[in-house]
């Protein structure tokens, strides 16, 4: 596995096609997508419902395969890669932070972030210090025994995104990561989502409709229809 | 950790899911117990019986379902044999007993009291010492209210239950024991034996006595020594009713694999967003599928305990309402059923499992 160079694009979609077959009739979902995401940046995607965001990151993750086109991640090509590997970089080096939280229920907060580091192959009793550490990061160390229902969907989504720290993940795929969030968990969250690019050097690819993710955004890809029609500089630069 | 999390997060449904494993073990270790208890019970009085040769009529392997009839004389003929210590005449038949305004069947067994032929145990009283006396097997007693020194009627003759005995109930009847007279006497056929029972001054002569009686009176008698006349009759047992025990053994079995499935299937269903979250974040294939089966493991292990700890206080209800029904539950049965348990969880759990990869990551993604 190669390292996170800040050099080297952390995501590199070229000419990404997804196309999916229903009923015998095909719907394109993403046609022609580039984009080169880089550690220490914030990259937007902005675009209305079924613009093909969601798609994008999935095939981004590797859980789906594109019709044409090829994703490479920490410069390695996905297709590649077997599935068992493809696990192995999810576990490593990719955290997911999404509007419904992704949270286990069953779970406390320590005990969520526990499991990420289980399967990342971290072993030992070293484990629980390093998911307090992450929590401690995101400002809610004292949330450790509590599990996601008894949490504000703030704290829940800080725990998702501690999750991601505790692993020390290069790229955070953030999926309207506010959407479930008042105006100022929101803005909180988008703060530290921020600073994990900016002082943690991690690649944070996000899709939102929140507009105040311009301000911090490297960059802003506007989506339509599966394309991305536009690409711009935000805030941040 | 996550498995008893989950499972405990409904405490009702794992409850009822616990008991109604539970309940499926029971019911398997208290067939397992009645099939046990009927192989040995039926077959106790012969196992017990101190005979080394048992003479029949000829062409009857068995008691348990073969007919014989024999004229008691033979006794003095066979006793001329120096090498046989003693002969006793045993007459058994079925007869209606009459225990106060209930009409039970007995396998009424006559015998010469002090002789072989007798009860195996005597658990309260004693055995018969003559005519108007009888001894019931405690089990039948126990169902009809029966104590020593109460009377009991056969075929109009007034009788006093002077005894108690165990190891004489055969399931589907009981033995009980009288004089060999007074049973000659019911038959109106005096003289009359089912079998005799040979006792050797030297066991290691059976052969040998039993060739020469066959010498002396060819075809009148089927002799056998003591322990294949005993298979004979286990063999007759296991080839009646005791396979239907096993069979509702089995399916007891079947139906465990088949709750266990099912809750696990459900299991699954319902918890299918958790399976989707642990894939995205890096999940091995390996360890959800390992969730599930433990999951299966731990129900079914749990449901085990609590089925064992039923189970004698299961038992000693059913012998209340039932004295006659005896099950007799082994460590064998336990370590038997216990595997099996295992065996059908982790089968249920592997079945179960495959579910698991079919939950795919985008159920999770917005």
């Amino acid at each position: 596995m190669i390292p996170a160079d800040p050099h080297r694009p952390t995501v590199l979609l070229r000419g990404v096609t997804k196309r999916f077959v229903s009923h015998g009739n095909e719907y394109p979902a993403l046609t022609d997508v580039d984009l080169a995401a880089y550690p220490g940046q914030l990259q937007l995607l902005l675009g209305p419902s079924g613009s093909g965001k969601t798609t994008l990151f999935t095939i981004a993750a590797g859980f789906v395969s594109p019709t044409a086109g090829s994703v490479a991640l920490f410069g390695n090509e996905l297709h590649g890669l077997g599935p068992r590997m493809l696990q192995r970089l999810r576990a490593m080096r990719i955290g997911f932070v999404f509007q419904t939280f992704l949270l286990i229920e069953a779970f406390t907060a320590a005990e969520n972030i526990d499991l990420q580091l289980r399967f990342a192959g971290i072993r030992g009793s070293g484990i629980r210090e390093r998911s307090l550490e992450a929590l401690d990061l995101v400002g809610i160390p004292q949330l450790a025994g509590k599990r996601p229902n008894e949490l504000s969907h703030g704290e829940r989504q800080r725990v998702a995104i501690a999750r991601s720290m505790a692993i020390d993940a290069d790229l955070l795929i953030a999926d309207e990561p506010t959407a479930s969030l008042g105006t100022e968990q929101g803005a909180a969250i988008i703060r530290l989502l921020h600073s994990c690019a900016t002082e943690h050097g991690k690649c944070v690819l996000v899709a939102s409709h929140d507009l105040r993710l311009r301000a911090f955004a490297d960059v802003i890809h506007t989506m339509e229809n599966g394309r991305i029609t536009g690409t711009e500089q935000g805030g941040a630069r | 950790m996550y498995v008893l999390r989950v499972l405990t997060t409904h405490p009702v449904r794992l409850l009822l899911t616990l008991a109604g494993i539970a309940l499926c073990v029971v019911l398997i270790l208290f067939i397992l117990g009645v099939y046990n208890g009927v192989a040995t019970g039926s077959v106790e009085y012969v196992r017990q019986t101190p005979a080394d040769i048992w003479v029949l009529q000829a062409n009857t392997k068995n008691i348990m379902r073969g007919t014989s009839v024999l004229p008691e004389e033979y006794c003095t003929e066979l006793r001329r044999d120096t090498r046989i210590a003693s002969v006793t005449a045993v007459l058994l038949f079925l007869a209606s007993i009459e225990v106060d305004n209930h009409e039970a069947t007995v396998l009424l067994t006559g015998y010469v009291p002090g002789a072989a032929g007798g009860p195996p145990r005597i658990t309260s009283g004693r055995e018969v010492r003559g005519d108007g006396e009888i001894v019931l097997d405690r089990a039948f007693a126990a169902k009809y209210g029966v104590s020593v020194g109460r009377r009991v009627r056969i075929h109009g003759d007034s009788l006093t239950v002077v005894g108690l005995s165990s190891g004489t109930n055969a399931f589907v009847t009981q033995y009980a024991f009288v004089t060999l007279p007074f049973e000659q006497s019911i038959v109106a056929l005096p003289g009359l034996a089912s079998f005799f029972i040979i006792k050797l001054r030297n066991r290691s002569e059976a052969d040998a006595v039993m060739r020469d009686i066959e010498r002396e009176f060819p075809n009148r008698f089927s002799l056998h020594a003591h322990e294949p006349f005993l298979d004979n009759n286990i063999r007759e047992v296991e080839a009646g009713i005791l396979p239907l025990f096993f069979a509702i053994a089995l399916i007891g079995g079947v139906v465990l694999a088949i709750i266990l499935s099912l809750i696990l299937s459900v299991n699954i269903l319902e918890r299918r967003r958790d399976f989707a979250i642990m894939t995205l974040i890096g999940s091995p294939t390996g360890y959800l599928r390992r969730v599930v089966v433990v999951q299966a493991f731990v129900i079914a292990v749990a449901a085990e305990c609590f089925g064992l700890l039923a189970l004698k206080p299961l038992l000693l209800l059913i012998e209340t309402i039932s004295p006659e029904v005896s099950a007799m539950v082994t460590l064998g049965h336990i370590v038997m059923i216990s595997i099996a348990v295992i065996v059908i969880s982790t089968l249920s759990g592997l079945l179960a499992s495959r579910r698991v990869r079919r939950i795919s990551t985008s159920e999770v993604f917005a």
